[in-house]
C-alpha cells in the first residue's frame, strides 16, 4: 500500500491504536511521532552508515499491575494482509536492537502492531533471540559499521538478544475487536474514578 | 499577555517524557491559578489521554460547588483534536488546551463548530496567555476572564480573548449607560463563546445594569437576546437567582440616575460617586455569584450577594437597604 494513501491510512491507523490502547485504561500516557516535540522523543538514528534517522509510531507509558509506570514504543502498520510486513518486521527488530543497546527510554516494551499477520508458519518464532540475531546480522553495516557477517556476528551480545525478546510484544488489530471494548459511557465511569483520586490514583 | 508557548516548549524540551509531562502540567497549571486562584486544581496521572483528564479544576460559587476537566493534548492539529472533542460529554464543559499552536484550515471551523456543540472551549497557548491573572479588582473584564475559564466555548486564542474581554467590558459600561449597539455586541459573544449557564449570567447582569440606566428591557431583549438566553432572563433577571443559592443578602442601589438627580443623595446617605462605583463592583460581584439582579420600582434595582463573599467586598459601606432573604 504505497504512497500517499499509505501515509494517511499511517496516520489514521496509530491513532485507532492510541485510542485502543487507552481504552484498556492500562496505557496512562500516550504521543505520536506527528506530533512536534514528541517526534523527536521517537526518533533514532542509526549509529553507522549515514546516521539516517527513523522513528516509532507511538510512544506512553503503561499503568498498574505489573508494567506500572513503564514505557513502550510501538510500530504501526495498517496492511489488510502480510504484505511487506516479513522485510519490515525483520528492520524493526534490528532497530529495537539498536535502541535496547542504547538504553532508550521508551524502550521497556518495543510493540509490533498490525491489522494482519504475517510469516504465519513461524510465527511462535517471530520474538526469539535467533530471529533477533537475524535481524541485526542483515543490518550490521548500519548498527556496528562492520559489513562482514563472521566479524558483526561476534559484536551481537546474545543476553541484549534474550532481553529484548523478552520485551517484544506481537499485536493484531482486528476491525471488529476495536469494538469490542468499553463503551464510552462505561469508560466515563473509569475516568471519573480516577478524577476523584487525583494525584493519588494509581 | 503572558507568552506561554516558549515555557510549554521549554517544559516539553526534557529528554524524559514522564518529565516533561510533569513540568508542562507545572506551567498549565501554574497559569490557570494564576487567572484563577480560588480554583482547586488536582492532577492525575494521565496525558493526552482520550477519555481521562489531565487536570480537574473545581471552584464553589456560593453553595454550588464547580468543576471543569482540563484535557491536555500533546497536538495543535484541528482535525485530530475536534474528533476527541466529540468524544467528551457536553455536561463536563471540558477545557481542551493543545499545547502546540492551533493548526488553520477548513479543520479548525470545523473543531470550532464541534467543540461548540460539545460546550468545550479549546484554550491554545496564546489564548492561555491572554488571559489576565486575577487582581483584586473586579472589574467587568475581570468578569469576562472568569467566564471564560467557568465556562467558555468554542477556540479561543489570543485574539478571542482580547475581544471578548473588550466586547464584555465595554457591553456592561455601555448596557450601563443604555447605548444599545455596545450591548448588543457583547451579548453576541458571550452567547457564541459561553456555554448557556455563564451566558445566562452574564446576560442577566447586563440586563441589570440596563434597567438600572433607568430604560425599558425591551430594548436590548426584545430584538438581540441572545439564544440560550430567553426574554424571560432579561425580562426577569432574578430568575437567575433561584435553585441552588440558598440564603443570601439582597442589595438595593440606587440607579445612576439616580445618583445624578440627586448630588447629595441625602435619601440614601453616601456621597454621589463612591456609591457609583460601589455599584459597578456590586453588580459584578453579585453576577459573578448568582446571575442577577432584580428591578425593585422604577428607579431602583437590587443585586443578589453571596454572603461569603459579601464579607470580603470592600465596597459594602455603601450599600444601603440590605436585607435577608430566601430563594
Amino acid at each position: 500500500m504505497p504512497g500517499e494513501e499509505e501515509h494517511v491510512k499511517g496516520a489514521e491507523a496509530v491513532q485507532r491504536v492510541k485510542r485502543c490502547l487507552e481504552g484498556t485504561m492500562r496505557v496512562s500516557q500516550s504521543y505520536t511521532n506527528l506530533e512536534g516535540v514528541w517526534a523527536r522523543k521517537l526518533t533514532l538514528r542509526w549509529p553507522n552508515g549515514n546516521g539516517t534517522p527513523f522513528s516509532y509510531d507511538l510512544g506512553g507509558v503503561m499503568r498498574g499491575g505489573d508494567w506500572d509506570g513503564q514505557m513502550f514504543c510501538a510500530e504501526v502498520k495498517w496492511r489488510r494482509n502480510a504484505s511487506d510486513q516479513g522485510p519490515a518486521y525483520k528492520s524493526f527488530l534490528a532497530k529495537c536492537y539498536l535502541a535496547l543497546s542504547q538504553g532508550y527510554m521508551l524502550g521497556d516494551h518495543y510493540m509490533w502492531i498490525s491489522w494482519a499477520p504475517f510469516r504465519a508458519n513461524d510465527w511462535d518464532q517471530l520474538t526469539s533471540p535467533q530471529a533477533i540475531r537475524e535481524a541485526v546480522l542483515a543490518e550490521s553495516l548500519r548498527i556496528f559499521g562492520i559489513e562482514d557477517p563472521g566479524t558483526a556476528a561476534e559484536s551481537i551480545k546474545d543476553e541484549l538478544l534474550v532481553d529484548l525478546s523478552e520485551r517484544l510484544w506481537l499485536v493484531v488489530m482486528s476491525e471488529k475487536q476495536e469494538k469490542l471494548v468499553p463503551l464510552d459511557d462505561w469508560r466515563g465511569v473509569v475516568a471519573n474514578f480516577y478524577n476523584s483520586q487525583g494525584r493519588s490514583a494509581g | 499577555m503572558t507568552p506561554m508557548a516558549p515555557e510549554i516548549n521549554s517544559a516539553l524540551d526534557h529528554p524524559d517524557p514522564r518529565q516533561a509531562v510533569e513540568r508542562v502540567k507545572d506551567v498549565v497549571q501554574r497559569r490557570l491559578l494564576d487567572v484563577y486562584p480560588t480554583a482547586r486544581i488536582v492532577r492525575t496521572d494521565f496525558f493526552n489521554h482520550t477519555y481521562v483528564p489531565d487536570l480537574l479544576m473545581t471552584w464553589s460559587s456560593g453553595a454550588h460547588r464547580s468543576e471543569r476537566r482540563v484535557y491536555l493534548r500533546a497536538s495543535g492539529d484541528p482535525g485530530l483534536l475536534a474528533s476527541d472533542v466529540q468524544l467528551l460529554g457536553r455536561e463536563q464543559q471540558s477545557l481542551v488546551v493543545p499545547l502546540a499552536q492551533l493548526g488553520t484550515g477548513p479543520a479548525r471551523e470545523q473543531l470550532e463548530a464541534v467543540a461548540e456543540e460539545r460546550h468545550t472551549l479549546v484554550l491554545d497557548p496564546c489564548g492561555l496567555g491572554a488571559l489576565p491573572a486575577r487582581t483584586p479588582t473586579r472589574t467587568p473584564t475581570a468578569l469576562a476572564s472568569d467566564a471564560i475559564v467557568e465556562g467558555g466555548r468554542g477556540i479561543i486564542g489570543a485574539g478571542q480573548v482580547d475581544r471578548f474581554l473588550y466586547a464584555v467590558g465595554t457591553g456592561v459600561e455601555a448596557a450601563r449607560e443604555g447605548r444599545t449597539e455596545p450591548t448588543r455586541l457583547a451579548l453576541s459573544q458571550v452567547s457564541r463563546h459561553t456555554v448557556p449557564d455563564v451566558s445566562r449570567r452574564l446576560s442577566t447582569l447586563m440586563a441589570a445594569m440596563w434597567q438600572g440606566s433607568g430604560r425599558s428591557l425591551s430594548g436590548v431583549s426584545g430584538q438581540c437576546a441572545p439564544p440560550g438566553v430567553s426574554r424571560r432572563d432579561l425580562a426577569e433577571p432574578s430568575a437567575g437567582l433561584s435553585g441552588d443559592q440558598g440564603c443570601g443578602i439582597l442589595a438595593t442601589y440606587p440607579t445612576a440616575r439616580e445618583c445624578q438627580d440627586s448630588s447629595a443623595d441625602r435619601h440614601h446617605g453616601h456621597p454621589q460617586s463612591p456609591a457609583l462605583d460601589a455599584q459597578r463592583g456590586a453588580d459584578v460581584e453579585g453576577a459573578r455569584l448568582h446571575g442577577g439582579g432584580t428591578r425593585v420600582g422604577q428607579n431602583r434595582w437590587s443585586v443578589a450577594l453571596g454572603y461569603r463573599k459579601w464579607a470580603s467586598w470592600p465596597a459594602w459601606p455603601w450599600i444601603r437597604g440590605l436585607r435577608s432573604f430566601q430563594s
